[in-house]
C-alpha cells in the first residue's frame, strides 16, 4: 500500500492504495466523483479522460502512482455546483410568503460554455461519453480558439462516440470556441484595475 | 442542423410538440452527477467475475475447489451448483419451446467466452486473482464459423439436446413467404439480376458496458437487480420465471442506461449469476462486465446470406422478388429468427411488389450470439435489395432513380395495402426520392463524375415498432400523477437510453394537460411503480410510448376538467387548460390552478363533484391495431411506416483504397415530429451505426472461433474524424393516420439505406461492386488492382477474386433445406 | 493486473542498482501507454514495477556539439510536436503529432514506443531509417547500439534485463537532406497496418549520394529494403519512382509469398506509401521547407 495524493477539482484528496490501483479508480472509488466513466479500460474510448497538470490524459490507462501529487480536473469541476434559489412557484410562493430555499444544485447559468452548447445542440444522447469530450475539448478548445470542424474532428478522434454520430458534438465545440472568444474579448476590454 | 439552427428559440405560447427542446435530461449527464451502473455502489457489496471459455466449441470439465479458499472469495458458482434449480430460459420473443440459455454453460460451450464459473469477493482484483485459480480441462470439438457451413450435413452439432419446432440439426428455425406467383413473375420478366450478397457482424458496442447490481432482501424475499437494460419487465419476467421468485418479488430497476442500440433487449447470463450470489449470501453483488466480454458474450448483429433474385419488366417495374436467406445467429439466438421474419417483411419496402418468395434458414454457430441491432434486419435486406435494383437500372438502360421513382409507394396512393400484406397509412417516401436527387447533385455527377467519385442511393421504409410474429404484443404503457401541487409525474416501463423521454413525453403531457413543461417529471425506471411496457426498442417510443402517453394525458384533462366544471359550475365542453390552469375558453389568464384542483382530490374532497374518485391517477396502455404474420409470411407486423432516401458521394483513394463520403444527404419522412432536435439526433446516430456496418465494424474470426478483434482498439467503430459533415438532413412530413400524434419510429431510419447507398456509390465510382460487408479499404484496393489486371469494366467484390471460394454462379447456389415441405405452408 | 511492487527511484545510480537487482522481473514504466494495458490483461507479470517519473533529465531535448539531436527516452509525443524541431527533425516532430491520440500523446514517451518494439508502432521504423543510436545504461556503464541492432528481427528487442534505455540520438540535421515518414492506418487512432520511413542524402546540385528505406508493420523488425538504393547517383528527375517502389514492395514482401489478402494489401500500400514519399522528397526540390532535394 502507497499513500497517494492529489488536488483534485481544486480539493486535496488522500488515501492508501493498491500500488495496482489506476488513477480512474482514485478518482471513482477513493475521490467518489464518478462522473469519469470506464467504457472500455483499454484506453480506447475516452469516457474517462481528465485532466492532469493541464493536458489530459486516459485515467483508466495510468497508475494512481503516476498522478501523486498531480493536480486533477474532472468533469465535476467545469461547472462547480452553487447555492442556488430552488425553482418551483406555487400559489404559496406567488403570494411571497416564503422565499425560495437554497441549495445545491448544477445550475444552467454557470455551466461551461461546452457544456451550455452540449445542451443547445444537443450533443449527447445517452451521455456516457460526454464527461471524456468535454474534457477534451476544453483542452483542445484553450489551446485553439478558433479552430476549423476538421481539427474538432481529429482533437477527439481519441473519443468514441456510439449515439450522436459525433456532428452536434463538432456543431457544439464551435458553438462553444465563439462564446469562449466572446468571453475572453469581454474580459480585455474591461479596464485594468491599477 | 447549422449552427445557427441549434439557436433557435422555443415559442412558450404555441404547441410544445414540434419544437426543439433542449433535453431535461442534459444536466445531470453533463455535469457527472447521472448514476450509471457502475456508479452503484451499495452497502457491503461485493464484486463478482465470471470465467469464460477460450475456446468456441468444447465440452469441458471443472474444479473449482482452489478458487473458494482464494483471499476475499465469498462464494463460487458453476452450471453444476445449480443445474436442476435454476430453470434455463428461452429467448422470450422466439417459439422455443425449451430454454436454451443458462447461466452457466454445464459441461459444453458453444462459442467462446461462455460462462464456465463465477467468483464473488471482496474486491475486483480478489474476484479475478480467484478465477485463476479454478481448473478447467478441455476437450475441443470441431468449429463452425460460416452459417452456409453449418447447414451442410457433416457440420458440427452445437446444441444436440434440442429439439427445435422449426429446424433441425444446427438450423433453429426456418422462415418462408410465398405471396403471388413467382415462377409467373420470372418467366414474364425482361431483367432478371441475380446476386449472392452477404453481411457482417455489429456490435452494439454501446459505451457503459452491460452489468448490474444484485440485491436479494432475504427477509421480504425481494430481489432488486439495478441493470443497463432497455427493458425492466423483459429482464423481470424472465428473471423471475428462471430463479422461480414471484413476479412482485423480483423489482428490476435500471440506473441512467448509456445506450443499448438492441444489444441490452433482453435478460442476459450475468444478470442471473448476480442474483443468485446475491439470494445466496445476502449481499448486494456487483458484475459488470468488461468491453471484451461484452463482444464476446453480448449480442452482434445477425450476419445473413442473401441469394436474391430480381424480376423487371422493361419500363423498370418490379415484378417478382426471390430470396434464399441463411442467417447466423451465432452460439445462442436472442431474437435471432424475429430479425428475419420482420426485417425481411418490412425490409422489402417501399416497393409494392406482386410477387414474393423467399426461404430461411437462421442457423447456430459457434459464434457471438445473434441479436438485435439498430435496424433489426432492415440494413441486411436493403444492402441487397437496394444494390440489385442500380444492377438492373444499368441492365434495363434507365438511370437508377427512374427506375426507383417507377416503383415506389407514393403519397398519393396511401393509404394502401401492398401484396406482402403492409397496410401503408401514409408516406412520403417518393418525394425524399426527388429531393435526395436534387441535394446530391444527381444528375450533373451521375452523368460526369470526377474520376474516382461517384453518386449512390438507397431507399427504404422502416417500421414503427412491431408485432413479432410469436409474440402476440406490441404495448406501452404510462401512468401519470398530478401530484398535490400540480406538478406531474410520468411512470414508464420503457427505459429512456439517450431518446429522451424526459423531454418529449413532457412536451406531449404539457400540450395535452395544459401544465408547465417544467413541472413535468419522468419518474426513473423502476418496475415495481411502473406499469406493464415492453420496453425501449424497434423505434417504438415515440409512437407507442408517446400515444399512451397522450392517452394517459387526455384521460388526467377530463378529470381535471370535470373538477373544475363543478367549482366553477360550467359546463366542461366550455372549459379548456393552459398555463398550468383549467379556464373557460377565451379567458387563459384566468381560471382555476391545477395546483388547487390536485389540492381539492387530496385534501378538499369535498369540493370534488359528487361521486368523483379522487384518484388524479391515470394509466393507458397502447397496443398497437398491428397484425400477426400469416401462414404466407405476408401480414402487417409495424403500426406505421417510416421511410426515406439516402443518396452518397463518394470519392476513392486509388493509392490506398480508402473510400471517403465527400457528401450524404438523407431526406426522411418521421411523421408528424415531436421534437426535431432529437429526431435529427436520432438519425445522425443511425448514420453512424450505418456506417460502421459499411465500412468497418465486423466479427473476425480465426477457424478456432476465437475472435480476434473483441477490443476497441481492433473493432474499427467509426471516429469523429471518419464521419462526414451530416448537415444535409430534411423531412417531409406524411404524419401517420394511425397513431394519434402522427408519430413515425425515427431511430433507425437512418441506419437501414446506408450500405447500399455506398455500395451503390462505389460501384459507380470505380466499377467495383461489393457484394460483402464490409466495405474495407482493403477489398477496395485489393479490388481495384485485380480489376485493372483482367481489364474489366465491372468487377464484384470478393466474388471475381481468384481466391473467392463460394457459389460463383446462379446455378450453384445452394437450395433452401425447408422447401419442400414450406410448399403445404 | 496482478500484484507489483512499485519502484520509484529519484537517481539513476537508484535506478540502475534497482534493474541489476530486480531487472529480470521488473517492467520500466515511462509513460505506461504501453505497460498499463499489458498490465490490466495479465499479459505481463512483473514482481517490480520500476518508474521512470523521478529520474531527472530522463525527458529533455537537447542538440549536442555535434549537431546530434538528443532526445531523451522519457519525452512524451506531445513534447516532441511542440518542440518546434527544424530541418529533417521536424519530422520527428510530425510523426509524434500523428500518431495514437490527444490524450495518450500527452503521456506515452518515444523511449517506451522503442523499447515496446510493436511492429506496427512508428517510432521503431523512423529510428531505422534515420539511423538513431540508443543509449543503454546500467550499473555496468552505458553502451550505445544503433536502432537497426536494436531491434531484434524476430521482434522485440535486444535489450538486457537490467538496462534502461535513457535517451535516443537521432544523426545532425547535415546528414540527411530528406527524411520522410508516412503510413496508412485505418482510423486516425489505430496503429498503422503498414509504415515506412525514408532517409536521403544528397549533393548539392540534389543528386543522391545515400539512401535509406525502412517498412515497419510487415514482419518482427523494420525492414530495410536495398533496393531504395537505386536512388543514388541520381537526381529527382532521373528517378523512376514506380519501379523503385514496385522493388521496394517485391523485396520486403516478394509476390509469390503473400497468401493473405491482408498481406497482399499491405504489399500495395508499401508501394503506395513509398511512391508518395518519393514524390514529397523530389517535389522538395523546389520549395525546400521541409528538407526536400
Amino acid at each position: 500500500m502507497t499513500q497517494v495524493t492529489m488536488t483534485v477539482n481544486g480539493k486535496r484528496v488522500s488515501g492508501e492504495v493498491d500500488a495496482r490501483m489506476l488513477l480512474i479508480e482514485f478518482i471513482r472509488d477513493v475521490a467518489h466523483l464518478t462522473g469519469t466513466h470506464a467504457g472500455c479500460w483499454e484506453a480506447r474510448c475516452g469516457c474517462c479522460a481528465v485532466e492532469m497538470n493541464g493536458a489530459t490524459v486516459k485515467s483508466c490507462n495510468l497508475l494512481a502512482l503516476q498522478a501523486n501529487g498531480a493536480t486533477i480536473g474532472t468533469v465535476e469541476g467545469l461547472s462547480q455546483q452553487r447555492a442556488i434559489p430552488v425553482q418551483h412557484i406555487t400559489t404559496q410562493s406567488l403570494a411571497n410568503v416564503y422565499r425560495p430555499l437554497t441549495a445545491m444544485a448544477s445550475d444552467k447559468t454557470t455551466l461551461h460554455p461546452l457544456q451550455e452548447a452540449f445542451h443547445r445542440c444537443h450533443a449527447l444522447q445517452c451521455g456516457f461519453c460526454t464527461p471524456g469530450m468535454l474534457m477534451v475539448l476544453k483542452s483542445f478548445l484553450e489551446e485553439n480558439e478558433a479552430p476549423t470542424r476538421d481539427e474538432v474532428r481529429l482533437a477527439i478522434s481519441g473519443n468514441l462516440c456510439r449515439c450522436t454520430g459525433y456532428q452536434h458534438i463538432v456543431d457544439a465545440a464551435m458553438m462553444a470556441a465563439a462564446a469562449m472568444r466572446a468571453r475572453k474579448s469581454e474580459r480585455a476590454d474591461e479596464p485594468a484595475l491599477t | 442542423m447549422t449552427e445557427a439552427g441549434h439557436s433557435a428559440t422555443i415559442d412558450r405560447t404555441q404547441k410544445l410538440v414540434g419544437q426543439s427542446m433542449p433535453r431535461t435530461e442534459d444536466l445531470a449527464l453533463m455535469t457527472g452527477t447521472a448514476r450509471y451502473i457502475d456508479d452503484i455502489t451499495l452497502p457491503g457489496m461485493l464484486y463478482a467475475k465470471v470465467l469464460r471459455s477460450p475456446h468456441a466449441h468444447a465440452t469441458f470439465t471443472v474444479d473449482v475447489s482452489a478458487a473458494r479458499d482464494m483471499p476475499g472469495v465469498h462464494g463460487v458458482l458453476t452450471g453444476a451448483d445449480i443445474a436442476g434449480q435454476v430453470k434455463p430460459w428461452g429467448d422470450m420473443m422466439q417459439d422455443l419451446l425449451v430454454g436454451d440459455h443458462s447461466a452457466f454453460a454445464l459441461d459444453k460451450v458453444t462459442y467462446e467466452g461462455q460462462e464456465i464459473a463465477a467468483v464473488v469477493a471482496e474486491t475486483k482484483y480478489q474476484a479475478l486473482d480467484a478465477l485463476e485459480a479454478i481448473r478447467v480441462e478441455y476437450q475441443e470439438l470441431p468449429v463452425v464459423i460460416s452459417a452456409e457451413k453449418a447447414i451442410l450435413p457433416d457440420a458440427p452439432l452445437l446444441h444436440e439436446h434440442i429439439m427445435y419446432e422449426f429446424g433441425d440439426g444446427n438450423i433453429f428455425d426456418r422462415y418462408s413467404v410465398r405471396v403471388g406467383d413467382i415462377e409467373a413473375a420470372e418467366a414474364d420478366a425482361d431483367v432478371i439480376v441475380r446476386q449472392r450478397f452477404t453481411s457482417n457482424r455489429q456490435a452494439g458496442a454501446a459505451l457503459d458496458p452491460h452489468g448490474c447490481v444484485a440485491s436479494y432482501d432475504s427477509f421480504s424475499g425481494v430481489l432488486t437487480l439495478y441493470t443497463s437494460t432497455q427493458s425492466l419487465f423483459m429482464i423481470r419476467d424472465s428473471l423471475a420465471d428462471t430463479l422461480q421468485l414471484a413476479r412482485n418479488r423480483v423489482r428490476v430497476i435500471a440506473p441512467e442506461v448509456g445506450a443499448g442500440f438492441g444489444s441490452k433487449a433482453q435478460i442476459f447470463a450475468h444478470e442471473v449469476i448476480a442474483s443468485i450470489f446475491s439470494m445466496q449470501l445476502g449481499r448486494p453483488v456487483h458484475l459488470v462486465l468488461t468491453r471484451a466480454e461484452i463482444f464476446r458474450v453480448g449480442t452482434a448483429r445477425n450476419g445473413q446470406v442473401r441469394h436474391v433474385e430480381m424480376f423487371f419488366k422493361k419500363d423498370g417495374r418490379i415484378t417478382g422478388y426471390r430470396d434464399y436467406i441463411i442467417q447466423n445467429s451465432g452460439g445462442l439466438s436472442h431474437w435471432g429468427n424475429q430479425v428475419l421474419h420482420i426485417g425481411t417483411n418490412v425490409g422489402i419496402l417501399p416497393y409494392p411488389i406482386p410477387n414474393v418468395y423467399v426461404d430461411g434458414d437462421i442457423v447456430h454457430t459457434n459464434t457471438a450470439p445473434g441479436g438485435a441491432l439498430r435496424g433489426f434486419g432492415i440494413p441486411q435486406i436493403n444492402w441487397a435489395k437496394e444494390q440489385l435494383v442500380d444492377m438492373a437500372a444499368e441492365q434495363l438502360g434507365m438511370d437508377p432513380a427512374a427506375v426507383r421513382a417507377v416503383n415506389v409507394i407514393t403519397r398519393g396512393m396511401c393509404p394502401v395495402r401492398t401484396p406482402m400484406g403492409q397496410l401503408v397509412d401514409s408516406t412520403s417516401v417518393d418525394e425524399c426520392l426527388a429531393r435526395a436527387v436534387e441535394e446530391i447533385g444527381w444528375a450533373k455527377l451521375r452523368a460526369d463524375p470526377p474520376p474516382f467519385e461517384g453518386v449512390g442511393m438507397s431507399l427504404g421504409m422502416k417500421y414503427t415498432s412491431c408485432r413479432h410474429p410469436s409474440f402476440d404484443t406490441d404495448l406501452s404503457a404510462v401512468r401519470l400523477r398530478l401530484e398535490t401541487d400540480g406538478t406531474v409525474t410520468i411512470f414508464s416501463s420503457d427505459v429512456t437510453h439517450g431518446q429522451g423521454h424526459a423531454t418529449f413525453l413532457a412536451q406531449i403531457v404539457s400540450d395535452v394537460l395544459g401544465v408547465g413543461f417544467e413541472k413535468v417529471m419522468l419518474a426513473p425506471p423502476d418496475s415495481s411503480t411502473a406499469p406493464f411496457g415492453l420496453g425501449t426498442y424497434a423505434s417504438r417510443a415515440a409512437a407507442v410510448l408517446g400515444t399512451a402517453c397522450r392517452m394517459a394525458a387526455e384521460r388526467l384533462r377530463e378529470k381535471v376538467i370535470a373538477i373544475a366544471a363543478h367549482v366553477l359550475e360550467a359546463d366542461p365542453s366550455d372549459l379548456d387548460t393552459g398555463n398550468d390552469r383549467v379556464f373557460v375558453k377565451g379567458l387563459s389568464a384566468s381560471g382555476l390552478y391545477l395546483e388547487n384542483l390536485a389540492g381539492y382530490s387530496a385534501y378538499r374532497t369535498h369540493q370534488l363533484p359528487p361521486g368523483f374518485e379522487p384518484t388524479l391517477e391515470t394509466v393507458a396502455t397502447y397496443d398497437t391495431p398491428t397484425e400477426r404474420e400469416a401462414p404466407d409470411g405476408s401480414g402487417n407486423l409495424s403500426v406505421t411506416y417510416a421511410g426515406g432516401c439516402h443518396a452518397a458521394h463518394v470519392r476513392v483513394d486509388p493509392a490506398t483504397g480508402q473510400i471517403k463520403i465527400l457528401n450524404y444527404v438523407m431526406v426522411h419522412d418521421t411523421g408528424t415530429v415531436i421534437n426535431p432536435l432529437i429526431v435529427e439526433g436520432q438519425h445522425q446516430g443511425g448514420f453512424l451505426m450505418g456506417v460502421g456496418m459499411a465500412m468497418g465494424e465486423d466479427y473476425v474470426y480465426d477457424d478456432k472461433g476465437h475472435m480476434l478483434n473483441a477490443t476497441f482498439s481492433e473493432y474499427q467503430a467509426p471516429l469523429a474524424t471518419d464521419m462526414p459533415e451530416l448537415n444535409r438532413l430534411y423531412e417531409i412530413p406524411a404524419p401517420s393516420l394511425t397513431i394519434p400524434g402522427g408519430q413515425k419510429g425515427a431511430g433507425e431510419s437512418g441506419t437501414g439505406p446506408v450500405c447500399a447507398a455506398i455500395g451503390n456509390a462505389v460501384a459507380h465510382a470505380t466499377g467495383v461492386r461489393f457484394t460483402a460487408l464490409p466495405m474495407t479499404a482493403e477489398g477496395m484496393l485489393l479490388a481495384l488492382r485485380e480489376k485493372s489486371r483482367r481489364g474489366v469494366a465491372n468487377f464484384r467484390y470478393p466474388d471475381d477474386m481468384p481466391d473467392f471460394d463460394g457459389p460463383f454462379a446462379y446455378e450453384d447456389w445452394p437450395k433452401p433445406t425447408g422447401a419442400a415441405e414450406s410448399q403445404f405452408l | 493486473m496482478t500484484p507489483f511492487i512499485a519502484l520509484q527511484p529519484t537517481t539513476l545510480g537508484d535506478a540502475m542498482r534497482l534493474m541489476s537487482e530486480h531487472g529480470a522481473a521488473a517492467k520500466v514504466l515511462a509513460g505506461g501507454q504501453s505497460l498499463v494495458p499489458a498490465l490490466k490483461e495479465r499479459a505481463v507479470r512483473p514482481a517490480y514495477v520500476l518508474s521512470l517519473a523521478g529520474l531527472p533529465g530522463l525527458a529533455s531535448i537537447e542538440t549536442d556539439a555535434s549537431g546530434a539531436l538528443v532526445v531523451g527516452a522519457a519525452c512524451t509525443y506531445a513534447q516532441l510536436m511542440r518542440a518546434g524541431l527544424a530541418g529533417w527533425h521536424a519530422e520527428i516532430g510530425r510523426v509524434a503529432a500523428n500518431l495514437a491520440d490527444r490524450s495518450t500523446r500527452n503521456l506515452a514517451t518515444i523511449g517506451g514506443a522503442a523499447c515496446e518494439a510493436n511492429r506496427r508502432y512508428d517510432v521503431p521504423t523512423l529510428l531505422v531509417a534515420a539511423e538513431a543510436v540508443l543509449s543503454l545504461a546500467s550499473q555496468g556503464g552505458t553502451r550505445r547500439l544503433a536502432a537497426a541492432e536494436f531491434f531484434a528481427a524476430a521482434g522485440g528487442t535486444r535489450l538486457a534485463a537490467d538496462e534502461i534505455v535513457v535517451d535516443i540520438v537521432f544523426p545532425p540535421r547535415s546528414a540527411y537532406r530528406f527524411v520522410g515518414f508516412d503510413k496508412f492506418r485505418t482510423r486516425v487512432f489505430d496503429a498503422a497496418l503498414v509504415n515506412v520511413a525514408m532517409s536521403l542524402a544528397a549533393a548539392a546540385d540534389g543528386t543522391v549520394t545515400a539512401a535509406r528505406l525502412a517498412v515497419g508493420g510487415v514482419a518482427g523488425a523494420p525492414r530495410l529494403a536495398a533496393a531504395i538504393e537505386r536512388l543514388v547517383g541520381a537526381a529527382p528527375a532521373g528517378w523512376d519512382r514506380q519501379a523503385i517502389a514496385t522493388a521496394v514492395s517485391e523485396e520486403v514482401m516478394p509476390p509469390g509469398t503473400l497468401a493473405t489478402r491482408r498481406m497482399q494489401f499491405q504489399a500495395e500500400l508499401i508501394k503506395s506509401l513509398t511512391l508518395a514519399l518519393l514524390a514529397r522528397a523530389s517535389e522538395g526540390a523546389t520549395a525546400t521547407a521541409q528538407g526536400g532535394l
